[in-house]
């Protein structure tokens, strides 16, 4: 069972976080102003293109720079930019949606979803997960109004227990009591080294994982 | 302060029939009070927040005094003024009016200074107070390091859960106390970079330093304590106790 990405949405409808383990496309850099910082560095537009991957870059080597598998290939992971390899590696395919365009269009079929399933069954009912022919998208949203989506591969179970992991495990301990994040904070996300590492060690430590 | 997770409220204490006086000795010896460690670390991050503003306002405030001054021909327009006043007079957790901060490209380290100010104020009286608890039973301290030891033993303990790591000392006076792995600062962490982090992670080391500094002045060692992060999360304090004590 292969899990893509994870997003992070706060009460405010904005995207506060955003981390991917496997993904056809890599995602494109946000626009000016569609996004806030903090959130993931890669898409941040910067005004300088170079300092994309300067010190703003927070993701070490253990927080899954994966490069894009295609659909058609076998599931070769393809070295890292870590490691130097001997022919230039192919540019990995980028999306044709900027990243804040995706983040909101996530949230709006989240968002929607679970209004209609409230209208047609009444609000004790909960949206939980909704799967295509290509992906399952799992949600898990706390009483305070963060959301937490999860992409995976559409044979995998209800992955709702690890978001709920990833909720009272890493977000608790290092986005809740981090003094140098802002909780409702309307203009800044949530990404911070140790938070994207741990989310990462859970993530890769599943059973199912991979 | 140290941390379990729940509160622990004082019981109440089941009065044996055969002894007379049960309640005396509960209050003589009462159970260990614990305060919740995520509750603690939540005031911390509010405490310093709204210092900050504060101290942002108190500094402008200043700053306008200073340019009516300047404005009505009563002062000379001031030349880039020394650091800030020795802020350890103070009596309370207001940072001295008098201080001048000259404006320059660094203005978060000049509104650092004031805040942090305000921060070591707390502690000292939170640190004389926690001594007074803590040593209420012993007995005299036999020397300074034997003082030191308490700190490094006891308040860690009751404040941090741990004890310290490494002491050293030149045996002039002054000590040097080591923690690898410094409470406030395991879960401070940023997303521009270690050394953003680092700069940041600076205010958050100025409260326990001045809880240091507070106990040890209740227990009669007037010392200066200096913080220093340089990979977080380990933290050294700077203990300078003047000669002859």
């Amino acid at each position: 069972m292969t899990i893509y990405s994870l997003y992070i949405f706060d009460r405010h409808c904005n995207c506060v976080y955003y981390q991917d383990w496997h993904r056809t496309v890599r995602p494109k850099t946000a626009v000016e102003g569609g996004m806030l910082p903090a959130v993931y560095a890669p898409v941040y537009p910067a005004a300088n293109p170079d300092s994309l991957y300067g010190n703003r870059n927070t993701l070490s080597s253990s927080s899954g720079v994966v490069v894009a598998v295609n659909d058609e290939q076998p599931h070769t992971p393809l070295p890292t930019q870590t490691h130097s390899p001997i022919a230039p590696l192919p540019t990995p395919p980028t999306s044709s949606l900027p990243f804040d365009e995706e983040a909101k269009l996530v949230y709006g079929v989240v968002l929607s979803l679970r209004n209609m399933i409230k209208k047609l069954s009444g609000k004790d009912e909960q949206f939980v997960n909704y799967q295509t022919s290509t992906y399952k998208l799992h949600l898990y949203e706390t009483l305070s109004g963060f959301k937490f989506v999860m992409l995976s591969d559409p044979n995998a179970d209800s992955l709702r227990f690890v978001l709920r992991q990833i909720y009272s495990g890493p977000f608790l301990e290092y986005v809740v009591r981090n003094p140098l994040v802002g909780m409702d904070s309307r203009e800044r996300g949530i990404d911070n080294e140790y938070f994207r590492m741990s989310t990462d060690r859970l993530i890769r430590g599943l059973t199912v994982f991979q | 302060m140290a941390s379990r997770n729940s509160f622990q409220t004082p019981a109440n204490r089941p009065s044996s029939s055969t002894s007379s006086v049960p309640s005396l000795a509960a209050v003589a010896d009462p159970p260990p009070r614990y305060i919740d460690g995520a509750a603690m670390d939540y005031f911390v991050i509010e405490m310093v927040n709204t210092l900050r503003a504060s101290s942002a306002v108190a500094t402008a405030r200043v700053k306008k005094v200073e340019k009516e001054l300047v404005d009505a021909g009563l002062m000379p327009p001031s030349a880039p003024a020394p650091p800030t006043l020795k802020k350890s007079q103070l009596r309370d957790s207001i940072g001295s009016d008098a201080s001048l901060h000259p404006v320059s490209k660094d203005g978060n380290c000049e509104d650092d200074e004031e805040l942090r100010a305000r921060l070591e104020a707390i502690g000292m009286h939170v640190g004389a107070n926690m001594a007074e608890r803590l040593c209420h039973e012993r007995g005299l301290f036999s020397d300074t390091l034997d003082a030191i030891k308490f700190i490094c033993k006891d308040l860690w303990n009751a404040c941090w859960e741990k004890q310290v790591d490494n002491l050293r000392t030149n045996h002039r006076g002054v000590y040097v106390l080591q923690d690898n792995s410094f409470k406030p600062l395991t879960r401070i962490s940023g997303w521009e970079g270690r050394a953003e982090s680092l700069k940041r992670a600076r205010v958050y080391v100025a409260m326990p330093a001045g809880i240091i500094r507070g106990a040890l002045g209740r227990l009669g060692y007037q010392a200066t304590v200096v913080p220093e992060v340089t990979v977080l999360p380990q933290c050294t304090f700077q203990v300078k106790l003047p000669k002859g004590s």
